[in-house]
């Protein structure tokens, strides 16, 4: 048995069974194709939320892209937005906070979708300097791409295969795992206690040095790039909101934490934008130091929803959400 | 411009439709010289004029070492080949690192950057580089060689390969050292086996089956296994990987491994298929590397066309194994090193040399003792023999796997602190968001190796009857058609090769 392709190996290119061979591996590949499309569009292939962040990024975005959802409220920003279910929040709510990115990406897919009525919370803090997720923004708006997508939603990453079978055997584990305890499990807090206390110690330590001259023009260009994608978005009939989640009170006492939120204030000046007012007052607790332990982002979440979604919001002159003291 | 790229597709179909009108018979090559140089220039059309001094040093060289009447006129020009041809790779790649470590010796202060020093250290590393280079080198000493075997009065191997027009040998030329398949990431071609292949193609002799397999094999292995793959031996990077635990740290080097095996492999089948599409023969760069049982037979099969070259230009320049033990260690210690440093102008390529040169000569040691008082392996029953197979297998395959961590991680402190947190981190839970991810795209690589287990072989196409051949075909087609499916349905996000870097 050989799998090994060589062309050392003389071959008699007039050979018609090798030439049948050939046809008979497409044509299974295309038998394969469409009877995978068929299973994706009866709904017996289950979607997928992704397993692993580059994938949980895309199929955001593409949910958002092809499924024409109508929201109320619309949350970009990065991984720390990202920590925050949309269902906590209330219906209608959609999270373009992508892990790994910044609000960026978020902002040019609903700049690009033309959306025209709807509140959109900005994400504003050091992780603006990420830049634009071309990558991601070419796959599904690149011509062929989005066609093929928007008509074949097996090719989205939802429905990638080996992320179907992943999920299954986690959900299939998962399940077993009940089973055997006899019991629902409580909510599982997404970290380690042992590596939080040691990460954060790192984290602390890294942002109490003062910012550099060349990290603080770096956030001020970023700063102006949304600034300007900003601007198209309200032409467009959107109410932008930013705001910034509450983090460690060590953390956000850090020199360069602290010249983050000037330089931000700076730019986003409160007469001009419209910033969400910090939540109550509570000793926020975090996985890493920067993004919160699911309890607290499910706290976050209610917070948000009474806040937008349940009375209507007034404008706050105090910009932030910092929690100095 | 990248071989999973949709311009790339264009690119292709449209040079082979060119190609192959029967008008343009005459001018097959310079149609695909002007292909090749579009290809390479695609993104950085500057990167052109170094390609094209390469050509002229290497032609104009080769040329001389071929009409030279004397025998030092002829190592003169072969030398000088050699020389620039070195130099150039030296001041590309080798520039910063040098300069570096020259301020380091004389104690000088680096800043402010001098014009000269600045400009050393900030020199771009041009793309196949290292590739084209070593088949200029290649096509220099081939011709000495052949020139030399001439001068001796004895019989010819082959026939002088040098057009006696410099004007159609500098063609010929540009077309070995472009040939747009295998530019940027090799094979290593040879000049012998090139040059006699340049010659008319007609499009009813074109190996389809070849073609076909190797482009499958070569995309599914590069878009299917290492483009998701990287998706998850990302977290191998610094500082990610502290926070991961012993297991999943470890599946994650070996799921690099495969990574690593998956892309280079991949382009090399791409670049064989390619070639066979426009009539020529590319060398194999890979036979199923990761069933080794030893160092020596893992570097028989892994990027054999570096490993032939280093031994034929340089290991057995050096003496080889024919001027006693103590030298012959010292050869491989030396040809490894270089063999690291080729790879990038970093030190951790060259602990990466000496790692497997230490590995390689105290294999030769040891083996070399064990061989006069090992029992005969026939001897031994099948289970025993499967049992020493995998164990032999498993430790070649562990000990590569620790070395290319210092590719992932070129920082040697960094690959040593991930060491050190394999041994900190036993605590930490295995992370199955990772591992089962990892172990799902190694499959293939691991199935595509399966059939050639040493114990295995005997299960082989060629020695089955008719009706299981056929059943067999009957296999592979399915397999052939659910890659292909793959391709489509499950493809990772399109990420460079891993070695343009190199």
């Amino acid at each position: 048995m050989s799998l090994s392709t060589s062309n050392s190996k003389t071959v008699s290119t007039d050979s018609t069974s090798e030439i049948r061979s050939i046809y008979r591996a497409i044509s299974i590949g295309l038998l394969l194709l469409l009877g995978y499309h068929v299973l994706v569009k009866q709904r017996v292939v289950p979607a997928t939320s992704g397993i692993n962040q580059a994938q949980s990024n895309v199929i955001k975005a593409q949910k958002y892209v092809y499924e024409n959802p109508s929201p109320k409220l619309i949350l970009v920003g990065s991984s720390l937005t990202a920590t925050i279910k949309p269902k906590d929040i209330g219906s209608h709510v959609i999270n373009l906070g992508m892990a790994g990115g910044s609000s960026q990406t978020g902002l040019e897919i609903v700049k690009k979708e033309k959306l025209k009525s709807a509140i959109l919370l900005v994400e504003i803090n050091e992780t603006i300097e990420r830049k634009l997720d071309q990558q991601l923004l070419d796959s599904i708006y690149e011509p062929v791409s989005h066609f093929s997508q928007l008509h074949f939603p097996m090719l989205r990453q939802e429905y990638k295969p080996v992320d179907v079978l992943v999920q299954a055997v986690k959900n299939r584990l998962k399940s077993a795992k009940k089973e055997e305890k006899n019991e629902p499990p409580a909510q599982a807090e997404n970290f380690n206690p042992k590596l939080r206390e040691k990460v954060l110690a790192q984290q602390i330590s890294a942002k109490m040095q003062p910012l550099s001259q060349s990290e603080r023009q770096t956030l001020k260009s970023a700063a102006k790039s949304i600034k300007t994608q900003i601007a198209e978005l309200q032409k467009q009939g959107l109410r932008i909101i930013l705001y910034d989640l509450p983090g460690e009170k060590q953390v956000k006492n850090t020199i360069e934490e602290k010249q983050i939120q000037q330089i931000m204030r700076e730019e986003f000046p409160a007469d001009t934008y419209e910033w969400l007012p910090a939540p109550a007052f509570k000793n926020w607790v975090t996985s890493d130091g920067s993004h919160l332990v699911s309890s607290d982002a499910q706290a976050y979440a209610v917070f948000l929803r009474d806040k937008l979604l349940k009375t209507p919001f007034s404008v706050s002159r105090n910009p932030g959400t910092t929690q100095l003291e | 411009m990248l071989f999973n790229s949709s311009v790339f597709i264009i690119f292709v179909t449209v040079t082979f439709f060119i190609y192959y009108i029967p008008q343009f018979q005459k001018i097959q090559v310079p149609v695909l010289i002007a292909a090749s140089f579009i290809f390479y220039g695609w993104s950085s059309p500057a990167l052109l004029i170094l390609l094209l001094i390469s050509i002229l040093i290497n032609g104009i060289t080769s040329y001389k070492v071929a009409n030279a009447s004397q025998n030092r006129e002829r190592f003169f020009w072969a030398l000088s080949g050699v020389v620039a041809n070195l130099s150039i790779l030296a001041l590309f790649k080798y520039g910063a690192l040098l300069t570096n470590l020259s301020l380091k010796i004389f104690n000088a202060s680096t800043t402010p950057e001098d014009g000269l020093i600045s400009v050393l250290l900030h020199l771009p590393l041009p793309i196949g580089i290292s590739f084209y280079t070593f088949e200029g080198i290649s096509l220099v000493v081939d011709v000495f060689r052949h020139q030399n075997l001439v001068a001796a009065g004895t019989s010819l191997p082959t026939r002088s390969f040098v057009n006696t027009n410099l004007k159609n040998h500098l063609v010929n030329t540009s077309f070995f050292l472009a040939f747009f398949p295998q530019i940027l990431s090799g094979p290593i071609v040879r000049a012998n086996d090139f040059y006699d292949q340049v010659k008319p193609k007609f499009i009813q002799s074109i190996p389809w089956p070849i073609v076909f397999r190797s482009l499958v094999y070569g995309y599914f292995l590069k878009m299917v296994v290492a483009d998701n793959l990287k998706d998850y031996t990302f977290w191998i990077n610094y500082p990610y990987y502290q926070g991961l635990g012993t297991l999943t740290n470890l599946v994650l080097l070996f799921g690099y491994s495969m990574q690593i095996f998956a892309d280079f492999a991949g382009y090399s089948l791409i670049a064989i298929g390619l070639g066979a599409a426009f009539g020529y023969t590319l060398p194999e760069n890979f036979n199923f590397p990761y069933i080794s049982r030893s160092l020596s037979e893992f570097w028989r099969r892994w990027h054999i066309s570096l490993s032939t070259w280093l031994r034929d230009y340089l290991y057995i320049p050096l003496g080889g194994n024919r001027k006693g033990e103590v030298r012959t260690y010292i050869n491989l210690m030396v040809v490894m090193t270089l063999g690291g440093l080729w790879h990038g102008a970093a030190w951790s390529y060259a602990v990466w040399g000496i790692f497997h040169g230490i590995g390689l000569a105290l294999e030769r040691f040891f083996f070399g003792r064990l061989k006069s008082i090992k029992k005969s392996e026939d001897e031994l029953p099948a289970w025993k023999k499967f049992a020493i197979d995998s164990l032999q297998v498993l430790s070649v395959f562990c000990f590569v796997s620790l070395g290319w961590l210092l590719f992932k991680l070129p920082r040697f402190d960094q690959a040593m602190d991930f060491l050190v947190t394999l041994s900190r981190n036993i605590w930490i839970k295995p992370d199955f968001n990772h591992i089962l991810p990892v172990f799902i795209f190694s499959l293939p690589v691991i199935l595509y190796h399966l059939p050639h287990f040493p114990t295995l072989q005997t299960f082989q196409a060629q020695s089955l009857n008719p009706i299981k051949r056929r059943r067999w075909r009957l296999l592979e087609d399915v397999l052939m058609g659910i890659m292909l499916a793959l391709l489509i349905l499950n493809k990772g996000s399109a990420n460079e090769f891993i070695y343009f870097q190199f």
